[in-house]
């Protein structure tokens, strides 16, 4: 029916184009006389074809008030009674207001969803292939809403900090707090935390994934370290940084090895878990198969159970690694400062432990807390830039690691 | 003909669930024992207990003994490693670990520190009848290889610890008639240096290749004796229920 797809392609176009301009917030001027005529086309066609379809009369009143909104808001559009200094002032007395760039493209997207609706109802006669058809919609929406989320902010994180991207910014420490110079400072100190939060939770977290998964018999104590691990892996992480000030600042001072120790232990549930999971995919078929050879419990731990799950392991500790270099709350007091120098070799080789660090994220944070009294925005979106490429570099190194030992170990 | 294994008055328990009753069962010397019975009747569980596998099973309690070459492998002072060295087990689903072909049979004896790796592998290739289908590719992963391929694997894995016994655990039910044949006739070139225990849901299988026949029913021995007489002229009845396919 060519009334139903004309009036399809006006709601999408009302739909893409006001949810545009809800994000982006243009100045609307040749949008809004374009959403008047849509309305009318797409209330018009779709009250067409509803007579023609010869649907269920019971479906009127619905459809009536949908094209009635459609049809009030392009007469509020016409009639000029919405102009552009239009604002609602703190309706409901909430914390908020509302002008006319948020309304007019808020109705607008009410009433191309309204549009699409009642469009596929009458396409399938009100039949439940019709509401399936739109419960797909629906969902197949939110799934690429989530994809445009990630995808948006990556887009203007790369766009506004590709800009200072360069060799001396990489490889520069930073001058006159962070207003030139790079972020060298920053780099190394996040490897350097990174890798010592590994250190100190990957064998804990291993350790405790084999002994509750290969070794605990007792369910009860096995559901109170399960629960405990739970829990742990949701204190807020500003708490570990509380008990590393408390027990950690104290003997090491505000160091690089208090920050790997506060983030391994933050990340100590993350690998139990992934861990866990990892040991629970290996078949019991093969740990009787070693069994029946003859091999001990840690033989065919460490040379059957292990490598079959490794892929698994070495996927969470990337994560680890993705999670650590996230967080800038637990190591605020205990590890960085923003003019730390970069981290000091001991014989060219050991960094220097009891050193304070900079960090990618407090570094970030440090250029958002000077916005106002200096130019740092290019600098603080480059920084950004370079935090989240490294996050979800190493994210994406965990999905290969895992893809390529999948291929190879199967059953 | 001399015993094996002996299993007196062996009872197990699941918990609460008592599996096995009262099994008296003597496994006669380089001969194959074929266990047969509908699923859950204890014939899995009782071959479990021969290797002691049933040890790794939470809840379990066994009681009885266990005499192989007079030793109760259930007294205390027995070495679990040394039991299942001695007596190998082969199970219902092909297990190769996700290492090459090679690793896979050299597995048992590196643990067990044996001499000359390489010969132990290509003499327990040979001897499960498949060397000539890998020796060109020792170190292609063992999962690689067909079902079949993979469970004559497992079977020159647990040849290559020079046991005496081998336990089979429905080791075709999982492989096509062709690899089944396979199997069977390995079988019965192994019986001259082995002693043979099988469990199997396939009647036809048991008495094609068992010299002798057990029948268990709910967790008891119902029937035991030389197979060609305990298919022609089952003494009890439900034995001859059984295998006239009246139930199972």
């Amino acid at each position: 029916m060519p009334a139903i797809a004309v009036s399809l392609i006006a709601s999408a176009f009302m739909f893409i184009s006001s949810a545009a301009c809800l994000v982006l917030r243009p100045d609307l001027g040749l949008m809004v006389p374009s959403w008047g005529v849509a309305l009318l086309v797409s209330a018009l066609m779709i009250a067409i074809s509803f007579s023609r379809a010869k649907a269920p009369l019971k479906r009127i009143p619905v459809l009536a008030a949908d094209l009635l909104f459609s049809f009030g808001i392009s007469l509020v559009i016409f009639t000029g009674f919405l102009q552009p200094n239009f604002v609602i002032i703190r309706p409901l007395c909430v914390g908020a207001s509302f002008g006319y760039g948020v309304i007019l493209p808020f109705l607008v997207l009410v009433a191309s969803i309204l549009g699409v609706k009642d469009s596929i109802n009458i396409l399938y006669r009100y039949s439940a292939k019709g509401r399936e058809v739109l419960v797909f919609l629906a969902i197949r929406a939110s799934a690429v809403l989530a994809l445009l989320i990630l995808g948006g902010i990556l887009f203007i994180i790369i766009s506004k900090g590709i800009w200072v991207i360069s060799w001396d910014f990489l490889t520069m420490p930073h001058r006159r707090l962070g207003q030139s110079g790079g972020i060298s400072t920053a780099i190394v100190g996040t490897f350097w935390m990174v890798l010592g939060a590994m250190i100190v939770s990957a064998p804990l977290g291993i350790g405790s994934a084999i002994y509750l998964h290969e070794y605990s018999r007792s369910l009860r104590l096995n559901r109170m370290i399960t629960i405990a691990i739970g829990v742990l892996n949701g204190v807020p992480s500003v708490v570990f940084g509380l008990f590393g000030l408390a027990f950690l600042v104290t003997s090491f001072g505000v160091s690089l090895l208090s920050g790997s120790i506060i983030l391994g232990l933050i990340n100590i549930p993350t690998i139990i878990l992934t861990s866990q999971e990892a040991l629970k995919s290996v078949p019991n078929t093969l740990r009787e198969g070693s069994m029946a050879l003859g091999a001990s419990k840690w033989q065919t731990i460490r040379k059957v159970v292990l490598p079959s799950a490794m892929p698994g392991i070495l996927t969470g500790i990337i994560m680890g690694v993705a999670k650590a270099s996230g967080e800038t709350a637990p190591i605020m007091w205990t590890a960085v400062t923003f003019t730390a120098t970069s981290v000091q070799m001991i014989y060219g080789v050991i960094p220097d432990l009891f050193q304070p660090v900079n960090n990618l994220d407090y570094h970030l944070l440090n250029l958002i807390y000077f916005l106002g009294a200096w130019d740092v925005e290019a600098r603080a979106w480059g920084t950004a830039l370079v935090l989240v490429a490294l996050v979800l570099g190493t994210n994406m190194l965990a999905i290969l690691v895992r893809n390529h030992y999948r291929k190879k170990i199967s059953w | 003909m001399t015993s094996k294994i002996i299993s007196k008055g062996l009872n197990l328990w699941y918990g609460e669930k008592h599996a096995l009753k009262d099994i008296n069962l003597e496994i006669p010397e380089k001969k194959i024992t074929a266990l047969i019975g509908p699923s859950g009747c204890g014939k899995s569980t009782f071959i479990r207990c021969l290797n002691r596998m049933n040890d790794l099973v939470e809840g379990v309690v066994i009681k009885g003994d266990v005499l192989y070459d007079g030793i109760n492998i259930y007294e205390n002072d027995v070495d679990v490693v040394e039991i299942r060295k001695r007596i190998g087990m082969v199970f219902q689903k092909p297990n190769p670990f996700p290492m090459s072909i090679f690793d896979n049979v050299a597995y048992g004896p590196r643990i067990h520190g044996f001499k000359n790796v390489g010969q132990v592998v290509e003499r327990s290739l040979k001897a499960a009848a498949l060397w000539e289908e890998v020796s060109d590719r020792l170190n292609q992963p063992a999962l690689g290889l067909s079902g079949g391929q993979q469970q004559r694997l497992c079977i020159a894995r647990t040849l290559a610890m020079k046991p005496d016994v081998i336990l089979f655990d429905e080791p075709c039910s999982a492989l096509d008639p062709i690899s089944t044949g396979k199997i069977e006739s390995l079988m019965e070139a192994l019986k001259d240096n082995y002693t043979q225990v099988i469990v199997t849901h396939n009647m036809q299988q048991a008495a094609r290749v068992s010299d002798c026949t057990a029948f268990f029913l709910l967790g008891e021995l119902i029937e035991v004796g030389e197979t060609k007489r305990l298919f022609e002229m089952p003494k009890e009845k439900s034995t001859e229920d059984y295998i006239t396919g009246r139930f199972g």
